[in-house]
C-alpha cells in the first residue's frame, strides 16, 4: 500500500513538473512551428531571476515570482526582436530557428554562468512541512507544483478557447495567410507569443528549480522531456500535453520502482517510439504542422 | 459620376521578382459588381492578393476610397473594409464552424456586433447553423466554400473581393452561393468576382474585366463578352 502511494505522489509530481516545462514550449512549437531550444534557458532565467531578487534585494517570495515573470517576458520579448520578426516569414523558419534558438540557448547559459557561475544554488522560495498518508510524507511544495501546473495548464487552455485573442493565435497557427485576411495582426501576436511563453516558463523555472536545484544547465534536461511530451501529445492541444506530462510521470514512476531509476527513462522513451509509430501526429493531434 | 470606391493605377506585381500582373488600370463604382475573368494562370488571383495585401507590388497604386492601401498590411486593409474571401477557402481546419465565423468578427467593430452579425449569416446559410459546433476539417467542399463565404460576411466590409466562389462545386451549390451574391449586391455592397466560367456573372456584373497573360485585353458588358464568339473560344474555351 506505502509502496503504491509513493508510486503515485511520485508520479504526480514528476508529472507536474513535465507539465510545467511543456506548457510554454507547446503554446510557441503549436502557435508558430517554432521548436524554442532555448526553452530551457528560459526555464533557467526564470529559477535565477527569482533567486536573484530574493537574496540580493531581500524581496519576499510573493514579490520574487511577479519578477521572475516579468524578466521571462522580457527575456521572451527580446527572443522575438532579435530574432523571431526576422525569420518568421520565411519558408525555412521551422528549421532555421532551431540553429538560431540553439546560439541564443549556449549564449544564455553562459552568461547565468559567468553571472552565478556553475555552483549549483539552492532556490530559496520553498514551502517547509508536509503531512504524512500512512508511513509516506507528503511535502506542501510537491502539492504546490502539482497545483501550479494545473492552474497553468487550465489559464491557457482557457484563454486559447475561449478568448478573442486566444482564437486569434490559433487561427494564425493554423493558417497564417487566413488570418491577415480576418485581419489579424500576426507580427503582434507573434510577439505576444513569445512574451507569454517565456513568462510562463519563468514560473515553471521557478517551481522546477524549488525542488531541485539551480544551476546554469538546470532547464536542460526538463527541455529535452518536454520536447518528447509535446511530441507525443500531438501539437496544438494544451490539455493533450497536460495529459500526456501525467501519463508518462506515472509511468515514469512505476518503472523506476519495478525496473529501479536507471531504466525508468528508457522505458518511457520506449513506450514514446511505440505510440509515435502507431499514432505519428501524437495522441492527441489531428494532423501536422503546415505553414501557408 | 462619383469618385470609385476601389482605384488602381498601372498596377505591376508577382511572385521573385517575376511579373504575374503586367500594368493593369481599372475602376470600381460603389455598389457595383465587377467580374474579372480569363484563362487559369494569367493573373487573376494575383491581382486579388495584390489588393488584399497578401503580395508587395512592384509598381503601380491601389486607392480605396481616396486612401492609398498598396503600403498596408494586409491585417490594416482588412480594417479598411476590403474582404478577401480566397480560392480554396482558407477555412481554419481544427476550429468549429462558429469559431470560424467568429474569427471573421475578429476587428474591433464587427466584433461588438458578432451576435448580430452571426444571426444574419446563419439565416443566408442555414446549413452553417446546423453544423456551428462542428469541426471545420469535417466539412463537404460545398459547406466549406459557404463557410469561407460566410465568415467574409461576419465583417464590416465594404468591398468583397471573391475568388472562383463557383469552383468545383456542384450546379445546386454554386445556384445557391450566386443567389447569396446577388443579396449582397442589393444590399449595397461592392463586388469585385473572379470566375473562369463568364456566364455565370452576366446576369449580375454590370462590367467584366478579360485578363490574359497579366494585361487587361477587354473590357465591357457581360451580354457583349458572350456575344463575341472571337474572344469566348479564343479565351474561355467556350
Amino acid at each position: 500500500m506505502e509502496t503504491v502511494t509513493l508510486v503515485i505522489l511520485s508520479g504526480l509530481t514528476l508529472g507536474a513538473m513535465y507539465a510545467l516545462s511543456a506548457i510554454g514550449l507547446s503554446l510557441i512549437w503549436g502557435a508558430l512551428g517554432m521548436l524554442n531550444m532555448a526553452h530551457g534557458s528560459f526555464l533557467a532565467i526564470g529559477g535565477y531571476s527569482c533567486y536573484a531578487i530574493m537574496i540580493y534585494f531581500g524581496l519576499p517570495a510573493l514579490l520574487a515570482i511577479p519578477f521572475a515573470i516579468v524578466a521571462g517576458g522580457i527575456v521572451g520579448f527580446l527572443f522575438y526582436v532579435v530574432i523571431v520578426k526576422y525569420m518568421f516569414h520565411h519558408p525555412a523558419f521551422e528549421t532555421n530557428i532551431i540553429i538560431a534558438t540553439i546560439g541564443l540557448a549556449i549564449l544564455s547559459e553562459n552568461v547565468i554562468l559567468k553571472l552565478f557561475g556553475a555552483y549549483p544554488f539552492k532556490q530559496p522560495l520553498t514551502v517547509g512541512g508536509g503531512f504524512r498518508i500512512g508511513e509516506i510524507f507528503v511535502p506542501y511544495q510537491n502539492l504546490i507544483i502539482i497545483a501550479v501546473s494545473v492552474m497553468m495548464a487550465v489559464g491557457v487552455a482557457t484563454f486559447l478557447n475561449r478568448s478573442r485573442t486566444g482564437r486569434a493565435i490559433r487561427a494564425t497557427a493554423l493558417n497564417q495567410d487566413a488570418a491577415l485576411l480576418m485581419g489579424v495582426p500576426i507580427r503582434k501576436v507573434f510577439a505576444q507569443l513569445m512574451v507569454a511563453s517565456g513568462a510562463l516558463a519563468a514560473v515553471s523555472g521557478v517551481m522546477l528549480s524549488s525542488i531541485t536545484t539551480l544551476s546554469p544547465t538546470m532547464g536542460d534536461a526538463p527541455m529535452t522531456k518536454a520536447f518528447v511530451i509535446v511530441a507525443v501529445a500531438g501539437l496544438r492541444n494544451v490539455y493533450g500535453a497536460f495529459y500526456a506530462a501525467f501519463i508518462l510521470g506515472m509511468f515514469e514512476a512505476t518503472m523506476q520502482f519495478s525496473l529501479g531509476v536507471r531504466f525508468a527513462f528508457p522505458a518511457m522513451m520506449l513506450l514514446v517510439v511505440f505510440t509515435l509509430i502507431l499514432r505519428p501526429y501524437g495522441i492527441f493531434g489531428r494532423e501536422t504542422v503546415t505553414r501557408n | 459620376m462619383t469618385t470609385p470606391i476601389l482605384e488602381i493605377d498601372n498596377l505591376i506585381c508577382g511572385y521573385d521578382g517575376q511579373a504575374v500582373i503586367k500594368d493593369i488600370s481599372m475602376s470600381l463604382q460603389r455598389g457595383s459588381v465587377v467580374g474579372l475573368v480569363g484563362p487559369n494562370g494569367h493573373g487573376k488571383t494575383t491581382l486579388l492578393r495584390a489588393i488584399s495585401g497578401l503580395i508587395k507590388l512592384s509598381s503601380g497604386s491601389i486607392r480605396f476610397k481616396g486612401e492609398p492601401v498598396h503600403r498596408m498590411d494586409a491585417n490594416q486593409i482588412v480594417s479598411k473594409g476590403i474582404v478577401h474571401i480566397p480560392q480554396g477557402d482558407l477555412v481554419f481546419s481544427e476550429m468549429t464552424v462558429e469559431e470560424n465565423l467568429l474569427m471573421g468578427a475578429y476587428l474591433p467593430a464587427a466584433h461588438a456586433r458578432r451576435q448580430e452579425r452571426l444571426n444574419y449569416v446563419q439565416g443566408l446559410f442555414p446549413k452553417l447553423k446546423e453544423r456551428a459546433t462542428q469541426i471545420a476539417s469535417g466539412l463537404s467542399g460545398g459547406e466549406r466554400r459557404m463557410l469561407g463565404v460566410g465568415r467574409a460576411l461576419m465583417s464590416s466590409s465594404e468591398l468583397l473581393l471573391i475568388d472562383e466562389p463557383s469552383l468545383g462545386l456542384a450546379p445546386i451549390i454554386i445556384d445557391h452561393i450566386y443567389e447569396v451574391i446577388k443579396a449582397l449586391k442589393t444590399e449595397g455592397r461592392t463586388l469585385l468576382v473572379v470566375e473562369e466560367n463568364a456566364s455565370r456573372l452576366v446576369d449580375i456584373a454590370e462590367k467584366i474585366y478579360l485578363l490574359d497573360d497579366g494585361h487587361i485585353i477587354w473590357d465591357g458588358q457581360g451580354d457583349d463578352l458572350l456575344n463575341d464568339e472571337v474572344l469566348m473560344s479564343t479565351y474561355l474555351g467556350g
